[in-house]
């Protein structure tokens, strides 16, 4: 299997929020820590866009790249995750992230949860699978339940896909292809560099 | 202030001081320091099998395309 | 739209925990110890409990070995709108605990929007109301159930016997599913009264009278899923990617398909931001645009000749008209369209057909929101859209359940399925319900006030400050019933409030307090019912596309609540008639009872029984639960099922069945009508879901014939030319009478397809003849029977524009109209120069993330969070002109002299001149937090201005519509 991605197709994303309650719900991620957002350019004006922003997993993940505890780790599918246990909550890695993925608390209460916080691909973390400590600490492990993660699964439109890069890639090539517009793949570029090309050459050709 | 905060705000003097100064691109051998994690087809579900997770995954993968339901040839 | 969206808020969260996992490994919580720590919660001080904690508290500890729960997966639908997107609720141990989408529903394949896809916060409801409360000095005291309905009940009797039946308003749910819609209208009617409404009144009625009065029935004629078989869809009034985002599913498939999608409103909304062509138009003038297309239409012969001569009445002398008034330049004066973009909408419409139309509030919610369905209407039937595959008017209703409970359920004018409140409608509905006619009549003050219609909801506030000479009844409005509706979503905000506090009694029954506790100044004599929400009970909802799905029971009533369907048993009981709810009397009981719960099966099958008029008659609770366990059955684009599926539970096999039966589905379930997935289609046999325009109108009108022309009839029809409905007479005269078994026959015998109890007519005009029991007639473009027949534009009542309102007026006033006198010329004349006061026009509309009044969506957190403030949208030049920036806030202030403190959304969202805010809000009153004033521990997480306090008079000229789209405001720094 190829590795797990994402993508936001601009040209179907309504900006519902749909992406961002599922994470809420599936992970009880509490107010004011926001795992997956929206980003919206030419708001209320022709040429209005919306991307779903989260983690995007990056092959070369900036942040595994400047953390001073290495508490980042690979998993074989390519999900970015971090050990809650190790992390010190520095803030390096969110000044490096091109996405604005990790996310800190504001009040010290947020502790219980362990220090940053991000999207795990619905992937939990370094805990046993789907165990209480797992979920605590990082949310569902949809992946081991053999599920995608919530927010893709649960899209308004179908806009945000989630999955094994060329599947999904290759799910976004039909469409671009039967709509004529918008093989460029947003974010694809910045998170998975040598392949980022490849989806827009075939729906291209 | 909290603590963690503090740090925060420390860190981000020192990123300043640093600018320009780290590639972000970096390919550095980082060892990752946490704990193991196990693999997603090794959880109570799937048991190891991996075969059998790929393919569930592969299923659950195509419910994203709407098309497979509404572009079938009848 | 991201001035309300904080990155994350300042309050601190002092406790956050996780419990309850779906892998059985893990620790368990019961529902005892879920509700026992909630309780806790709400103990806890006001402010504390206010704050948006993570849902589930934490489990003290991993339960003992060997209790861990079984883990249930139990099938439900959204309550958040009608599009009807179904989820799969994981319940553990009675505690919800996870949500799975459903890919195999045909309708939503899995999708949600934010709402529901946070839709298990409703397994939880930290701010729910939680047990029966009574308002003692100004607070909220704890009561108990028996007290709450002796004292109601004692209340109501007292008012009833002193004032007369008709002094109690009951104000009904669309949010209720079928049976207990349904239950409601019988309740109200064994009450004695029918002042009685729902949502529907101010959502579509203007759409269902005036499309009903078109062509048969008032409903979306296609469904959300036809609409990936258009070719160029219209979308007028509808901000369809907030208010129905999963609907914008198959409309994005159709896109890339090569359809067109055009988007006609005043401001460019986030389904605009999808379309190809946006068309911006002054709020309030969908007429003249829609005319201004047909002008281009008839003008270069775009339309569709046949199809109008032989299914059409009237278009002729609409074409006159149109030709007379709406040239392009009067249509660029009215609406500010310039011709060029008319033109090439009304080119779209013509030239990529099948091609349909959407519309939502933008159109219905004015005072001529009737003309302005009608025309929209004409449009199709001109083009010939209307009964075919990718074509249609898709209205897109609001409510999960407003269809059903406008097909069944509590209307001022009506008896479940439209069958009015003749003396024949109410004998053929005493028979079906098991109840004297005699009886019920005795109920009422008199059989004159039996059959008039009541007042609506939109005006229920005139039926308590009107004089009394001048309302068309005995006695004002003494008590009010809330009934799952919220009362911000009504206008006249400040009418409201005095109306509140005139009454002698208010009571409220819903899962949340709603604006209606914390609304009025009172100090007693206000009741709150916690009512258990949909996923606390079972039952059927209809969505927009007709289709009906079952929902199953998620988990038991929260806190103390109760199904709605239960407190009308208990209120019954306690009014006496009890029995008579059920239907049971000589020895026969059509509803029965467990503990106090009527068997919402049985609900159905009285409604299955009863609802001939609109094949309501075929969903037996058996066929729907069988569709939902097999959803991956049915086709996504055309909604049928082609192959045999049986289901093992009832054996049943849905071969031919469209999705959820979509009404009509006609006879009794063993005719297995597969329901109507497109209505009015003749390319398909009546038998297949075909079928065409309805006779409800006469066979002729002034000489011309208003049945269907030879040769136009449904695939293969004995009769092949226009025909009148069926009835005794006609079956003898065709010589089909002895078709019917002898046993239908005794039944049907001076009956019509109706009020044929045995369905035999039904049965042997469609299954035998293939023709259509309401007959086969003509669409009417002209509604002769309504103010404006051919729809006229008429200028709102309040209107920017003094030299329209000149040219088109609205309509003289009118008495005694749904029993009160209604103000339309005298307003507008008086308000005629009121736009140099207040020069912006105000309109209202949805957000994505909260429905209707918003107190259930503002108080899940999940959602509150990305909304937290109301706002105002204004464009960058009316704000610069009064010096307002961007996200302070400000003072709007209308007519009515009230004024909301709201924050400035600074955008070209809106046009200069025009000003919008969402209508989900309520708590703040004129600038001020009503905190204090809602019950502690169930106030919603978010609170702000609610836009209708301010709102002003104005009423459709059929329905009572209110007009909520077009009024005009100030906005002023504040």
């Amino acid at each position: 299997m190829a590795r797990m991605k994402f993508i936001c197709d601009a040209e179907r994303c309504i900006e519902c929020n749909g992406c961002v309650t599922a994470c809420k719900n599936e992970h009880e991620v509490p107010w004011g820590v926001n795992r997956r957002r929206l980003v919206t350019v030419n708001d209320g004006k022709p040429g209005e866009r919306s991307i779903s922003v989260a983690c995007m997993h990056c092959n070369d993940a900036p942040c595994m790249a400047v953390c001073p505890v290495d508490c980042f780790y690979k998993t074989e599918e390519g999900v970015v995750l971090h050990d809650k246990d190790l992390c010190i909550g520095c803030g390096y890695c969110f000044y490096a992230c091109p996405f604005g993925a990790p996310q800190f608390p504001q009040a010290g209460a947020f502790g219980l949860r362990g220090k940053m916080d991000k999207c795990t691909f619905c992937a939990g973390g370094p805990e046993e699978n789907s165990t209480e400590a797992e979920f605590k600490k990082y949310g569902r492990n949809r992946l081991a339940e053999g599920k995608l993660p919530a927010c893709a699964e649960m899209c308004s439109t179908k806009a945000l896909l989630a999955g094994d890069g060329n599947v999904i890639a290759s799910i976004y090539k039909q469409r671009a292809k039967t709509r004529k517009k918008g093989p460029e793949v947003w974010g694809w570029a910045m998170a998975y560099k040598e392949d980022a090309n490849i989806a827009a050459q075939e729906v291209k050709s | 202030m909290s603590r963690s905060l503090m740090v925060v705000a420390a860190a981000a003097a020192v990123m300043l001081a640093a600018c320009g100064e780290i590639d972000q691109t970096a390919k550095t051998e980082k060892v990752y320091a946490g704990k193991k994690d196990a693999r997603a087809a090794d959880g109570s579900q799937f048991g190891g099998d991996k075969k059998k997770w790929e393919a569930t995954l592969a299923q659950r993968s195509n419910a994203q395309n709407e098309y497979l339901r509404t572009d079938v040839k009848k | 739209m991201l001035l309300t969206r904080k990155p994350s808020s300042a309050q601190k969260t002092t406790t956050a925990g996780f419990v309850a996992r779906t892998n059985s490994a893990l620790g368990t919580m019961d529902r005892r110890a879920f509700l026992r720590r909630s309780g806790m919660v709400a103990g806890a001080g006001a402010f504390a409990s206010q704050l948006p904690f993570s849902m589930i508290r934490k489990a003290e500890a991993a339960a003992a070995p060997g209790t861990e729960g079984k883990m249930e997966i139990k099938r439900t639908v959204c309550t958040h709108c009608s599009v009807g997107c179904a989820i799969d609720a994981v319940v553990q141990n009675g505690v919800w605990v996870r949500q799975e989408p459903v890919f195999d529903s045909p309708i939503n394949l899995g999708a949600h929007c934010s709402k529901g896809a946070a839709i298990r916060e409703h397994g939880h409801g930290e701010h729910r109301l939680k047990y029966p409360m009574k308002l003692v000095n100004g607070k909220y005291t704890r009561i108990s159930w028996e007290t709450a309905i002796n004292e109601i009940g004692d209340k109501l009797l007292k008012i009833r016997k002193e004032s007369g039946p008709d002094a109690v308003y009951w104000v009904g749910s669309s949010k209720h599913n079928n049976e207990q819609a349904y239950l409601m209208r019988k309740f109200v009617s064994l009450f004695g009264t029918n002042n009685c409404d729902h949502q529907a009144r101010i959502c579509h009625s203007t759409t269902v009278a005036g499309v009903a009065n078109t062509w048969g029935y008032g409903a979306m004629t296609n469904s959300y899923n036809d609409m990936s078989n258009t070719k160029c869809a219209m979308y007028i009034g509808s901000n369809a990617a907030e208010a129905h985002p999963v609907s914008m599913l198959h409309m994005l498939n159709a896109k890339e398909h090569g359809a067109r999608m055009i988007v006609v409103d005043p401001r460019f909304t986030r389904t605009a931001a999808k379309a190809d062509q946006y068309i911006r138009i002054r709020s309030g003038t969908d007429i003249p645009f829609l005319f201004g297309m047909l002008y281009h239409i008839f003008s270069n012969g775009w339309e569709d000749k046949k199809y109008i001569n032989d299914r059409v009445y009237g278009m002729e002398k609409v074409k006159e008209d149109i030709l007379k008034k709406w040239n392009p330049k009067a249509v660029e004066e009215a609406c500010g369209v310039p011709e060029a973009e008319v033109y090439a909408a009304a080119e779209a419409m013509a030239k990529n057909r099948p091609s349909t139309i959407v519309w939502c509030m933008g159109q219905t919610q004015h005072t001529i929101g009737n003309a302005m369905v009608r025309a929209s209407c004409i449009l199709q039937l001109a083009l010939g859209n209307v009964g075919t595959s990718g074509g249609g008017t898709n209205i897109f209703r609001g409510h999960d359940n407003v269809q059903g409970a406008t097909d069944v359920g509590p209307n001022p004018d009506s008896l479940p399925g439209y069958y009015g409140l003749a003396t024949g409608s109410w004998k053929h509905w005493a028979k079906v319900w098991n109840v004297d006619y005699d009886w019920i009549k005795a109920q009422y003050a008199s059989q004159a006030m039996m059959e008039k219609p009541g007042m609506t909801v939109s005006r229920w506030i005139d039926g308590v400050l009107e004089k009394n000479e001048l309302i068309d009844q005995e006695s004002n409005l003494k008590a009010c019933i809330y009934w799952g509706h919220a009362p911000n979503s009504q206008t006249r905000g400040l009418e409201m409030k005095t109306a509140m506090e005139k009454l002698d009694l208010m009571v409220i029954i819903d899962p949340y307090p709603t604006a209606s506790a914390a609304m009025p100044d009172r100090q007693e004599g206000v009741y709150l019912l916690p009512a258990a929400t949909q996923f606390e009970c079972a039952g059927s909802a209809t969505a927009s596309n007709r289709s009906i799905q079952w929902r199953e029971k998620v988990i038991e009533p929260l806190f103390e609540s109760k199904p709605d369907h239960t407190i009308m048993y208990l209120l019954a009981k306690k009014f006496g008639f009890g029995d008579q709810l059920l239907g049971k009397a000589n020895g026969k009981q059509n509803i029965a009872l467990k503990g106090d719960e009527p068997v919402v099966e049985d609900i159905l099958r009285e409604i299955n029984a009863g609802t001939w008029t609109i094949g309501y008659t075929g969903q037996s609770p058996e066929r729907l639960k069988a569709h939902m366990r097999h959803m991956d059955a049915f086709d996504v684009k055309t909604l049928r099922c082609t192959t045999d599926v049986v289901d093992k539970e009832t054996g049943y096999n849905m071969n031919g069945d469209y999705f959820g039966l979509p009404w009509p589905c006609y006879g009794n379930a063993a005719l297995k009508h597969p329901g109507s997935p497109n209505l009015y289609d003749t390319s398909k046999h009546v038998m297949e879901g075909g079928g065409n325009f309805r006779a409800n109108f006469g066979v002729e009108r002034e000489g011309v014939n208003l049945l269907a022309e030879d040769g136009s009839h449904s695939k293969g029809a004995d009769i092949t030319t226009g025909y009148p409905e069926f009835d005794h007479v006609l079956m003898k005269k065709l010589g089909w009478w002895s078709e019917l078994t002898e046993a239908e026959q005794k039944a049907a015998e001076g009956k019509n397809w109706k009020t044929d109890l045995s369905g035999g007519i039904i049965r042997v005009a469609m299954k035998n003849h293939g023709c259509h029991p309401f007959g086969n007639a003509k669409a009417r473009a002209i509604v002769w029977n309504f103010p404006d027949g051919i729809p006229q534009h008429r200028e709102p009542i309040y209107s920017p524009r003094p030299d329209l309102v000149a040219k088109y007026p609205t309509h003289a006033d009118k008495n005694a109209f749904w029993r009160l006198p209604t103000l339309y010329k005298t307003v507008q004349d008086k308000n005629k120069d009121v736009s140099k006061e207040y020069p912006l026009v105000l309109t209202s509309g949805r957000l994505v993330e909260y429905e209707g009044g918003g107190e259930e969506t503002r108080s899940n957190p999940w959602l509150a969070e990305l909304q937290q403030e109301n706002f105002v949208e204004i464009n960058p030049k009316d704000a610069e002109a009064r010096g307002i920036k961007n996200a302070t806030f400000v003072w709007v202030t209308t007519p009515t002299k009230a004024k909301l403190k709201v924050k400035a959304l600074v955008t070209e969202r809106v046009a200069s001149g025009t000003t919008f805010i969402p209508f989900h809000f309520s708590g703040w009153w004129q600038g001020k937090d009503l905190l204090d004033k809602y019950p502690e521990g169930a106030a919603p997480i978010v609170r702000g201005e609610a836009v209708n306090t301010a709102t002003t008079y104005g009423y459709d000229s059929v329905t009572m519509m209110q007009e909520t789209k077009t009024t005009l405001c100030q906005v002023a720094a504040a």
